[in-house]
């Protein structure tokens, strides 16, 4: 256990040490590549985050905007909940009917017309069922 | 040396002819002799001749086997459906023509217009008629029918071509999720598509032994009415003009084993076919007409056999007797028929036929 005479001995010693020459030329030098590199590799997403960041203290919005937008945000809720189902925007009602059958007859023989009177193609459903049928009880006769 | 010579000269050396015999009937069935692999390669591999025999029943079938067109409320839907006589009866699923206000039927290159003659909802199957000489698929035995038999459905995929698609039974379901069937349906692994709906499905002599009539999710596999089930519904239209689906009115329970069955009757009303015929609550049933029953699931198969009107024979176990009784079944009081009958009589009397 070295006494307290040897430690400020050392502490003396410590005193002379200096640095290789250079050393802080190169301290210096180093520090600003590794500066320069850290802003380089950045990924986008920090720097997006980071200028948006700076941006948004520099937005200056009227506290009575959000009041406004939530207003009109609540106004619209309302009168699309309370239209009447039966009313059908003018530019749909124009359009065409939607249907995902093709119009084309089915071509086994000579062709057949597919024809429904003024509702445009008719569906077409081809048929296979998954769910049994039947109305009978399993345990009653 | 010349076989004349040879000849010559045994028959010279009597004593040489037997030992000459011997080995000239070596040599014959050593010619005829050939290797196992040999006749296989000259038969083709197991695939090929699937394929060959699947080739071959379709091209004798194809000709029965139609595309069903009808028209309702909802649009057009399209199935499959199979002449099942020459008198052009067809068979196809009631899901099609269910609601339909025009039915035709696409044979040959033709589009002819068909009469539904019943579209049952107990069974899922509908039976339509042309006015026409038609070929036929020739029904054979469901009942044959067993796990890992090969069967074959010829259907219309959509607007596709008439196809043939191969696969094995797999298995035998009372109920697919959740819901039973009228009767115990083949479910088969056998891929199936929209559009085959009612297609004939037959075993490899090319007879129809089921009627395509439920898909399993995804397609891979498929639920079939035994043409069994499907005939009794053909054979009450020949017999009566309708269907008469049967009822007694007994409801049973698994209870304990007695006589080799758990089909217990749990209740009886009065006033039921059944209670008036004798049978009583406790009794455990053993057999139905001609369908052993072992379980209360088996009645499924027995009750859909009845017929309302034909006298019916149920045997039972009460103690340690065992007891015969004769039953005469009602019509069915969930069937259409008869709720027809209840609500409306006079349109009752429409549903049957000219």
């Amino acid at each position: 256990m070295p006494n307290d005479d040897t430690i400020s001995k050392l502490l003396k010693l410590k005193r002379y040490e200096q640095p290789a020459p250079g050393y802080f030329d190169d301290f210096l030098r180093e520090f600003q590549s590794r500066q320069r590199s850290e802003i380089i590799h950045r990924s986008l997403w920090d720097i997006v985050s980071d200028r948006v960041a700076l941006m948004i203290p520099s937005f200056e919005v009227p506290r009575l905007a959000y009041a406004v937008i939530a207003a009109v945000a609540v106004a619209a809720s309302t009168v699309i909940a309370i239209r009447p189902s039966g009313e059908v925007p003018v530019a749909l009602a124009q359009a065409e009917p939607l249907s995902l059958s093709s119009s084309r007859p089915v071509t086994i023989g000579e062709k057949f017309p597919l024809v429904l009177a003024s509702t445009g193609t008719p569906s077409v459903h081809y048929v296979l069922p998954t769910l049994p049928a039947s109305y009978a009880s399993a345990r009653s006769f | 040396m010349p076989l004349l010579a040879v000849s010559r000269r045994v028959l010279r050396t009597p004593h040489l002819l037997p030992s000459t015999l011997v080995a000239a009937a070596l040599l014959v069935s050593l010619s005829s002799w050939r290797p196992v692999c040999a006749a296989d390669a000259a038969t083709g591999s197991v695939a090929d001749n699937i394929s060959a025999e699947v080739r071959k029943i379709f091209a004798e079938r194809k000709d029965a086997v139609v595309r069903v067109r009808a028209r309702d409320g909802l649009g057009i839907r399209f199935g499959s459906g199979f002449f099942v006589d020459p008198g052009g009866t067809i068979f196809t699923h009631a899901g099609i023509v269910l609601k339909a206000d025009e039915v035709t039927v696409i044979h040959e290159g033709r589009e002819l217009p068909a009469r539904v003659l019943v579209a049952d909802l107990r069974s899922g199957i509908a039976i339509l008629k042309v006015e026409a000489n038609s070929p036929f698929i020739p029904v054979g035995d469901s009942t044959a029918v067993e796990l890992a038999s090969p069967v074959l459905m010829l259907g219309f995929p959509e607007d596709m071509d008439l196809c043939p698609n191969f696969g094995f039974v797999a298995g035998f379901d009372r109920q697919y999720l959740g819901q039973y069937f009228s009767t115990t349906h083949i479910r088969a692994n056998l891929p199936v598509q929209r559009g085959q709906g009612g297609a004939p499905v037959l075993n490899m002599k090319g007879e129809a032994v089921g009627v395509l009539v439920g898909r399993i999710e995804g397609g891979s596999a498929c639920h079939i009415l035994p043409i069994r089930a499907a005939e009794k519904v053909r054979l009450d239209l020949v017999r009566f003009g309708e269907l008469r689906p049967g009822w007694v009115g007994v409801e049973v329970e698994d209870g304990a084993a007695s006589g080799g069955s758990t089909a217990r009757v749990h209740e009886l009303d009065p006033s039921t076919p059944a209670a008036q015929s004798g049978l009583a609550p406790g009794d455990t049933i053993l057999r139905i007409g001609k369908t052993p029953v072992t379980t209360s699931e088996d009645v499924l198969d027995a009750a859909y056999f009845l017929t309302a009107g034909d006298a019916a024979e149920i045997e039972v176990m009460r103690g340690t007797e065992q007891l015969k009784f004769t039953v005469k079944p009602e019509l069915h009081p969930l069937s259409p028929e008869r709720q027809m009958q209840v609500v409306a009589p006079e349109a009752g009397a429409k549903l049957r036929l000219e």
